[in-house]
């Protein structure tokens, strides 16, 4: 019996083979080396990630279809996404390796855990199935949950960990339940299937398809970040190592995004059927509100916080709220855009604040930043591009990304012009806070007892891709966008049971 | 014969329980549990549906959730003897330190 | 060629920024220096080799540089554009560039930063030709934010004063006001035209000859061009320091003087008139907004003038004078004399830049004091700036064939004879302008009295002071010193810029043939409108129309040019009036100190001092400087800000740290969603 006939082509999930093998592998190593495996496991890391990217790249030569089953998809929004959470998990690995020498924490669950995240987070990312969403997003979610609590004996560490253990479980169910609606209402968990239900209007119970999705903007709202499912960020952005916070922050969202498109904007999408047309409108309006309030929100709070970790959190939960807007444009590419630029971006300034912040994250009060701008040049000028960015000034990535963004969302969706506006104003608001830190960094005197830190060969890189990235996407964003804006792969293969 | 319905009022009840068992409980542990709670409520709908459709896809799902829930469980625990160990309680409100 | 232009201060600044904590001085400098020097010659050679010998009406050099974004149907290129408005623009400001660049090397000498002062200086170049050889409102706007930029950083250069970081601050926070306006008006500008390039590009049209084609909106009625044109205005008004935005740039001198010079007098603060002007062709369409920007340019001229006159910090007595010249080019612009305007900016760029590099000189001299009533007599010990500032003091003040006279005169002579406002205003603005003339004259002499002439008013406390061991660069004796050759050569360079420089556009009616207007009219809109509103096409243009139309009348000019005559007549006397009043007052009486010679002539003093001196000082500084400018305009500012902290404080306490109370907003909000959608199904 040949495999094909069962549907079972495993190069369609060779990037998450690949990373969930590296992942086994580097625990393996571990296990059966000394405590200085340290660089070696960062290194077949590093090397796992790249054959992961280029097992990527090689899909995408490959033309969209949907395999075993329907449960996981090639299309334009698994490639793109991938690679963002890839380069993502790159750039933490890098980080990762200074991290755990400078805090003395054990490297190989760290390294093998950031890989089984990876593998979530890819799953995710393909996910054609309601059922393997759900398993991504869990695999990922339980190693960020460990990843949080990673400084064992720091209570807020724990703390952390906690509050993201118990409200993410809490928002699981919540996801979980709408699904198990949305399979009791269309009749099937793949979503070709639950799109085709609601196109020719063969739904079960129409007030379950809703209440289902209802439910699993509670559960994907909560995962992204957004208000009023925000409140569990900041407490836990602050409390995890810098550099868990830098990877959380960035690879789960843009996974949770990708799902979250495939499921709403391609599965909920406006169908011909009173149903679908219903349904669209209903979820459109709701996510523009919440869009509204996650921006205002994140930003608002932002003004009024000294810890830098903690207004960063408050900053990702506003930029939720931009990379929304883009959500309700009913296109992938300004979300993917957005949300490469966003990690590229976020994962810099938290390598900076974890660079400064020394072992234990003693220093991540914004006063503890006082007149270093030339005491440690490099570092703060990076760390002020990078804020920049998030502020969306140009010729930087942040600025591209929201103008993309903005413009699409002013072009496609003249109803949600008001919302666009929103979105200005509060990226003008938001110049504000990221400006603060920076007058901090050059015009305060020297605060005392500042050493300035000792940056590694690793590190290095990790700062300079993303440094060159921000400038990339903010001064040659055209190949990007040219690429991104092929027409949506209508996926063509779907493999009988 | 007993209707559709009635399972997934069951169900929503029960989930109901267990989400307002979070809001109110203050022991983690209880916390957690009531968290299974929801997740077996969720279960329980999915495989009423399962037969309702006659598509076994739904009880398919519910192996994989329940093999996640105990995932979970491994961690939750874990997480949880972590705490303890350097706080010495289980009231999850004395967790605050991070806020504001 | 243009992209090297821009390119040249940008490498300078890389190479410095890396590696010039390692390198010494001679070298720093050298490098920022050569940059800009490149970009100089570039310009020139650009400039006169490749612009000046195409016709007239095709002066347009465009390059493309790479594609920076193209969203559905909208683009923005990274292209750059030379016509002849940015060729005199770019001229200006690689030339008095270079020369300040120059200067700094000699005034920066010693400073522990002197690497990072040039990096800033240098990415400032980069960023100024950015911003005039933009070919569309994006990439404008990237140079517009970049010399902000710049600016912010240089005006809080000197870390450890506390002032230079609160007057860092202020510039940054009022200049995102103007900002705002401006990205709301680029908006428009696309919403309207469907393009933000200047000139046509892929078959479309620039915005600029689209707008061309727009009918006039008459005056008092608020069409989509007014909107526009008031909303560039309000970025205008931030990067130009006009009211009510000007506040932060008397506080800007906080920064060092080259910086003075080159960004907060000659450069950047005219990139707000730049922009009107390249929008020329939107501005003209809207009777409405000439008006007030004529108003406000006027307004802020007068305003900034009295408190010139009470200023007694060197550096402070300059900048009002700055607001208020920039205040002369916004009226030109105002009444739509916009080459008038500009050239006034060019003018404006030789002796201001002169002026404060000279002041710099004497600060220098002085081992850093501002305090102008603490000098007097300096003539004797720096004889060299003393004559290049005096050719600076007499072009600002009017002195007949001086640079300042031209440019000045011309924008007096189009205020009165403007045909873009209503009947009576442009009189009434000349009014205006013409007190403006005398009072500038006034505070520039009694600037120039107090420092370079009557008696020395630095003595023991001085030496002491100086004997405390502050610095070693500056030679070690106590008295005042000329400064190095560095320093007085571009002040020498500017001096003869600022006493010929106006040649290049003496207008018809003193025998010239303004060349410089002709060069700018191609790219510069006529108004269209008369002072009832009907249009007027500029082909039979009416005898008040402006004057870019004016050449083409011949008949038309005999009777303008006796009254043009007579008003330059007047305008030369109100100079001499100025210096003579200055000279009057300040040279026998500086702070009292001095015996007066004659009785009756103490008796005049005495009643100025009360009569208009003194309640003019009081005014301006008691009502004028501390409550508007301080009290009003600050207090806003930061109300904003605060009413935004004080929203913030209230709403963080939503994150209250506990989990279940997370929980329990999650659960409303789920009740709140799953409601709605529940209604809908129920619907």
């Amino acid at each position: 019996m040949q495999l094909e006939n069962l549907g079972l082509y495993y190069w369609a999930i060779a990037p998450e083979i690949i990373v969930s093998v590296v992942g086994v592998i580097i625990m393996m190593v571990d296990a059966f080396s000394s405590r200085g495996a340290r660089k070696l496991n960062a290194v077949i890391a590093l090397a796992g990630l790249i054959a992961a990217l280029v097992s990527v790249v090689m899909l995408d030569g490959l033309g969209s279809g949907s395999y075993f089953s329907g449960m996981v998809v090639i299309d334009p929004i698994r490639i793109f996404f991938s690679v963002t959470i890839l380069l993502a998990a790159i750039v933490a690995a890098l980080l990762a390796s200074q991290f755990l020498k400078d805090e003395g924490l054990p490297p190989g669950e760290f390294f093998s855990l950031l890989m089984f995240a990876t593998a979530g987070m890819l799953l995710l990312a393909g996910a054609g199935d309601l059922v393997t969403v759900f398993l991504g997003l869990e695999i990922a979610s339980i190693t960020s949950y460990v990843m949080a609590g990673y400084r064992r004996y720091d209570l807020r560490s724990n703390e952390s960990s906690l509050k993201y253990f118990l409200l993410g479980s809490f928002s699981t169910a919540f996801l979980l339940y709408g699904m198990a609606l949305t399979y009791g209402a269309a009749g099937s968990t793949n979503i070709q299937k639950i799109t085709a239900a609601i196109a020719s209007g063969q739904v079960n119970y129409p007030a379950l398809l809703l209440i289902g999705a209802a439910l699993m903007i509670v559960g994907f709202g909560f995962k992204i970040a957004s208000a009023p499912f925000h409140l569990w960020t900041p407490d836990v952005y602050e409390g995890a190592p810098t550099i868990v916070t830098g990877f959380m922050g960035t690879g789960p969202k843009v996974a949770v995004f990708a799902a979250f498109i495939r499921v709403f904007v391609i599965g909920f999408g406006p169908q011909d059927s009173e149903i679908g047309i219903q349904l669209h409108t209903t979820w459109v309006t709701v996510l523009a509100v919440i869009a509204a309030l996650t921006m205002t929100i994140g930003n608002v709070i932002a003004i009024s916080q000294k810890n830098i970790k903690r207004m960063l959190a408050y900053s990702s939960i506003a930029h939720a709220g931009y990379a929304l807007v883009g959500f309700l444009t009913g296109d992938f590419a300004p979300v993917a855009f957005y949300m490469l630029a966003y990690s590229i971006m976020s994962l810099g300034a938290f390598a900076v604040i974890q660079l400064l912040a020394r072992a234990g994250d003693q220093r991540t009060e914004i006063a503890d930043y006082a007149g270093i701008g030339f005491e440690a040049p490099a570092l703060s000028f990076s760390l002020a591009i990078f804020l920049l960015s998030l502020a969306g000034i140009p010729p930087t990535a942040g600025f591209m990304s929201k103008f993309y963004v903005f413009k699409t969302a002013w072009d496609m969706t003249p109803e949600l012009r008001w919302l666009v506006l929103v979105a200005v104003i509060n990226s003008i608001i938001s110049v504000y806070y990221y400006l603060y830190p920076i007058v901090v960094m050059f015009f305060r005197p020297l605060v005392p007892g500042f050493i300035k830190p000792r940056i590694a060969g690793m590190t290095m890189i990790a700062l300079i891709l993303t440094l060159l990235g921000t400038f990339y996407l903010g001064i040659m964003p055209n190949r990007l966008m040219n690429a991104m804006s092929r027409p949506p792969a209508v996926v063509t293969q779907i493999t009988v049971k | 014969m007993v209707p559709l319905s009635w399972y997934l009022a069951l169900s929503a009840v029960l989930f109901t329980i267990g989400v307002v068992g979070v809001v109110i409980q203050r022991n983690i542990i209880v916390l957690f549990m009531c968290i299974e709670l929801m997740l077996n409520a969720v279960n329980l709908t999915l495989v009423s549906f399962s037969r309702y459709l006659g598509d076994v896809t739904g009880q398919l799902f519910v192996f994989i959730v329940m093999a996640v829930a105990a995932a979970e469980a491994a961690v939750g625990l874990a997480i949880i003897i972590s705490l303890f160990r350097n706080r010495e309680t289980l009231n999850v409100d004395e967790a605050d330190l991070l806020k504001l | 060629m243009l992209k090297w232009i821009i390119l040249a201060p940008l490498i300078g600044a890389i190479i410095n920024g890396l590696v010039g904590k390692r390198l010494n001085e001679r070298l720093i400098g050298l490098i920022a220096c050569a940059s800009v020097a490149v970009s100089t010659a570039l310009a020139f050679i650009v400039f006169f080799t490749q612009l000046l010998p195409l016709p007239a009406e095709k002066r347009v050099i465009t390059e493309h540089f790479f594609t920076w974004l193209s969203v559905g149907n909208f683009r923005a290129d990274f292209a750059y554009m030379l016509d002849p408005l940015s060729g005199v623009y770019i001229l200006f400001i690689t030339g008095v560039g270079l020369l300040i660049h120059i200067y700094a090397t000699g005034y920066m000498h010693g400073d522990p930063g002197f690497y990072r002062f040039f990096t800033y200086l240098n990415l400032f170049m980069f960023m100024m030709l950015t911003l005039v050889l933009a070919d569309n409102l994006l990439v404008l706007f990237v140079g517009w934010e970049g010399v902000g930029l710049c600016s912010y950083l240089l005006i809080g250069y000197y870390i450890d004063r506390k002032e230079a970081g609160d007057a860092a601050k202020k510039a940054f926070v009022t200049n995102r006001v103007g900002d705002f306006g401006y990205m709301i008006a680029m908006f428009m500008v696309f919403v309207t035209f469907g393009s933000i390039s200047f000139v046509a590009k892929d078959g479309v049209p620039g915005f600029l000859e689209q707008a061309a084609t727009r009918p006039v909106e008459a005056f008092g009625v608020f069409g989509i061009m007014t909107g526009i044109a008031l909303l560039l205005f309000v970025g205008a008004t931030g990067k130009s320091a006009q009211i009510p935005l000007f506040v932060w740039l008397p506080d800007a001198m906080a920064g060092p003087t080259p910086v003075s010079a080159l960004i907060h007098a000659a450069t950047m603060v005219t990139a707000g008139v730049y922009l009107t002007a390249r929008c020329s062709a939107v501005v003209v369409k809207s009777p409405t907004a000439m008006a007030v920007i004529a108003v406000i340019g006027a307004a802020t001229a007068i305003f900034a003038a009295t408190i010139g006159l009470a200023q007694n910090d060197i550096k402070k007595v300059l900048a009002y004078s700055t607001v208020s010249q920039l205040g002369y080019m916004f009226l030109a612009c105002g009444v739509g004399a916009f080459t008038a305007g500009i050239f006034h900016v060019m003018t404006h760029a030789f002796f201001k830049a002169l002026l404060f590099l000279g002041s710099g000189s004497v600060i220098h001299g002085m081992h850093e004091e501002q305090d102008i009533r603490k000098m007097g007599g300096l003539r004797k010990y720096m004889p060299i700036t003393f004559a290049t500032m005096m050719a600076g003091w007499l072009a600002i003040s009017g002195f007949p064939l001086l640079s300042g006279f031209f440019s000045k005169d011309e924008i007096l002579w189009q205020t009165w004879a403007t045909g873009a406002l209503p009947g009576g205003w442009g009189k009434a603005l000349w009014g205006v302008a013409a007190l403006t003339a005398l009072l500038t004259a006034v505070y520039m002499t009694r600037m120039m009295v107090l420092t370079f002439f009557g008696k020395e008013r630095f003595g023991a406390g001085h030496d002491a002071h100086h004997a405390a061991g502050h610095d070693e660069g500056h030679g070690h004796h106590g008295k005042p010193h000329e400064s190095p050759a560095s320093m007085w050569i571009p002040l020498a360079v500017l001096a003869v810029l600022s006493i010929v420089g106006g040649l290049v556009g003496i207008p018809k009616a003193l025998g010239g043939s303004n060349h410089f207007e002709h060069f700018l009219e191609p790219v510069i809109a006529r108004v269209q409108t008369a002072d009832n509103g009907h249009a007027v096409e500029p082909a039979e243009a009416a005898p008040a129309a402006v004057a870019t139309a004016a050449p083409a009348h011949p008949a038309e000019e005999v009777h303008d040019t006796s009254t043009e005559l007579a008003l330059t007549g007047l305008s030369v006397l109100l100079g001499f009036l100025g210096i003579g009043i200055g000279f009057g007052i300040f040279n026998r009486n500086p702070l009292k100190k001095m015996p007066t010679l004659l009785e009756n002539k103490y008796y005049v003093d005495e009643f100025y001092d009360a009569a208009v001196i003194g309640p003019i000082e009081h005014t301006s500084r008691d009502l004028l400087w501390k409550v508007v400018d301080v009290r009003i305009i600050d207090g806003f500012v930061n109300g904003v800000a605060r009413l935004f902290a004080g929203l913030s404080d209230l709403l963080r306490f939503t994150q209250t740290g506990y989990a279940r109370n997370y929980a329990a907003v999650i659960l409303i909000g789920a009740i709140i969603v799953i409601s709605y959608f529940g209604y809908i199904a129920a619907r």
